[in-house]
């Protein structure tokens, strides 16, 4: 989580491509090949669901930072984000854990869905505690459903692209389909993004695999 | 105590930090919105001679050690370490046995004494005793909560070599009085050469007669060899952003150093590559654990979030009020450089009031 928050954090800095795309190379480069996969998903346009109710999380985050719902309001009016008013108004971790964006999608946030209110925010609860400011503002945007960054789904192509030294355009030809929700991005799917070019399937320039593939062609 | 000149001290005749020229005027720091031209008598800090004369010139000006005492129409005046910037003070009048104190702006970080989170640029803050303290709230909210200072300067130190290493420039943006001086002894000197803003060195040279064992640095105005730029961290006010004073540098990367910056929104508005959160404000717990310090039953909140602090401190059960004063951001402070007292003049005339 805290590579994936470093990534999001230069990717929120600055509004210029290039170096947008060379925080995007450098995290892809570095990353774990299964955490690459979530990041590609959600960067490219893959949407968490929401898990918990926002006003869950606001309370929950009031009464982990013993504060009151009119102080917390006016934190909120500043800062203008719920997540990130949580991350900040939170005390400082006791003890920091840094568990891969993976397990913490896999392992963590999908088993959440259908939990008890009451489990659930005590899982919540125990998460904050272990993370920075940057990583809480990330996951509870996770949890909240309200992740959003500034870059294209075209971007994502280019580095992932640049980085292997392909075509980007084949990227993009591999990439369809990529964020749909039914099926989840793994290891092995995000290795065929930036797979060496073959005779096979879609390489060959076939761009539309749906509904045509079962053809012959 | 609230007069159109500023905070007055009925007893003792004179303004803590007045906006419009007084006669007696009794000065916490030398920030631009607190010290200001035109009064008749100064009263301040001694830590603050140099910077007080190097910003306003000629002036009537009687200063104090930290601590010592000064007897004025029946009104004991007193200065003590705010930690804000050098030679910044609280000041402290006690008048037949009451005892108010002004924080002018202060700097205490985090919810316990750390000394690893203390200004190194000037003398800590020290909790004074009293019945009614006045306090500042710049930054009087929850979220602001300053991370270790020593990260802060790791980040700096990162960007900084990532930057020489690909023959970039490294600008960092920050006030420069206080802010600059800050940065430039966090920072690791090693990475390469560090050059100031016209309107930075002048400051450096009181901190320097000071005794802070700052870097050394030189005046980008005199620097023809491009590839040192290219390897240098250049500390300049934020009026430089977008200025023809920035286009020297070639390529480079700009950051700004500010409390401000932690938020994403101000990040995004302020458009630079990076923001680095640091501030001579107290955050959210220094301002808890200062106030609470002070054993004052009375607190009076100034500049900042008044409201949201007058109505924490009531839920307290704290007699709170707040008063309107004049002084800004720190922003204001780099507009009202006064460029006679500057080498640089034209520098800072060339930069304007962007910002």
């Amino acid at each position: 989580m805290k590579r994936f928050a470093q990534l999001f954090a230069s990717l929120d800095a600055t509004t210029a491509t290039r170096a947008k795309v060379d925080a995007l190379k450098r995290y892809f480069a570095e990353a774990p090949p299964r955490d690459a996969a979530w990041t590609a998903y959600f960067l490219a346009g893959g949407k968490p669901r929401r898990v918990v109710p926002t006003r869950v999380l606001r309370d929950l985050a009031c009464e982990r930072a013993g504060i009151e719902d009119w102080l917390f309001d006016a934190a909120y009016q500043a800062a203008g984000d719920l997540a990130e008013t949580i991350a900040y108004v939170l005390p400082s971790p006791a003890f920091v854990s840094d568990v891969g964006l993976a397990d913490w999608i896999e392992t963590r946030l999908q088993p959440l869905r259908g939990m008890a209110p009451d489990q659930q925010t005590t899982l919540i609860a125990e998460w904050w505690d272990t993370l920075e400011s940057p990583s809480r503002f990330l996951l509870t945007k996770l949890i909240g459903g309200g992740f959003r960054v500034g870059v294209s789904k075209l971007l994502v192509q280019r580095a992932l692209a640049e980085m292997a030294g392909i075509d980007a355009k084949l990227v993009a030809q591999r990439m369809m389909g990529y964020t749909d929700a039914r099926t989840p991005p793994t290891a092995e799917r995000y290795a065929f993004l930036t797979a060496a070019p073959t005779m096979a399937g879609a390489d060959r320039g076939q761009p539309y695999p749906f509904f045509l593939h079962s053809l012959p062609v | 105590m609230l007069r159109p000149e500023g905070l007055y001290c009925p007893p003792g005749d004179f303004f803590i930090d007045p906006w419009a020229a007084v006669d007696h005027a009794v000065i916490t720091h030398a920030h631009a919105d607190h010290a200001r031209r035109g009064h008749a008598h100064y009263l301040a800090a001694e830590p603050a001679d140099c910077v007080l004369r190097a910003r306003l010139g000629a002036i009537d000006l009687r200063t104090l050690p930290y601590g010592a005492g000064v007897e004025h129409a029946g009104v004991r005046i007193s200065f003590h370490p705010a930690g804000h910037v050098l030679g910044s003070a609280q000041v402290r009048l006690e008048h037949r046995g009451e005892v108010w104190v002004a924080s002018g702006d202060y700097y205490v970080a985090g919810d316990h004494d750390d000394p690893r989170e203390y200004n190194a640029t000037c003398t800590p803050f020290e909790p004074v005793r009293c019945h009614c303290f006045i306090t500042e709230s710049t930054f009087g909210l929850p979220i602001y909560r300053w991370q270790p200072q020593a990260e802060v300067f790791a980040d700096i130190d990162t960007w900084w070599r990532d930057n020489a290493a690909n023959g970039r420039a490294s600008l960092v943006m920050a006030y420069s009085f206080g802010k600059a001086q800050r940065i430039l002894l966090g920072v690791d000197p090693s990475i390469g050469p560090i050059v100031v803003h016209g309107a930075v060195e002048p400051l450096n040279r009181a901190y320097r007669d000071a005794g802070i064992a700052l870097p050394p640095t030189s005046i980008a105005t005199g620097i023809d060899d491009k590839s040192m730029l290219q390897r240098a961290l250049i500390v300049a006010p934020p009026s430089v952003q977008g200025s023809p004073w920035t286009r020297r540098f070639g390529d480079y990367s700009d950051a700004f150093a500010s409390g401000w910056m932690q938020l994403r929104g101000a990040r995004r508005r302020r458009a630079v590559d990076r923001g680095f959160v640091l501030s001579d404000h107290a955050d959210w717990p220094g301002l808890q654990r200062a106030i609470a310090a002070t054993g004052a039953h009375r607190v009076i909140v100034t500049h900042g979030y008044e409201a949201v602090m007058v109505r924490w401190l009531a839920e307290r059960g704290l007699q709170s009020g707040s008063f309107q004063t004049a002084y800004g951001t720190e922003e204001v402070d780099d507009e009202a450089l006064a460029p006679a007292t500057l080498e640089s003049a034209s520098e800072t005339s060339a930069s304007g009031s962007s910002s």
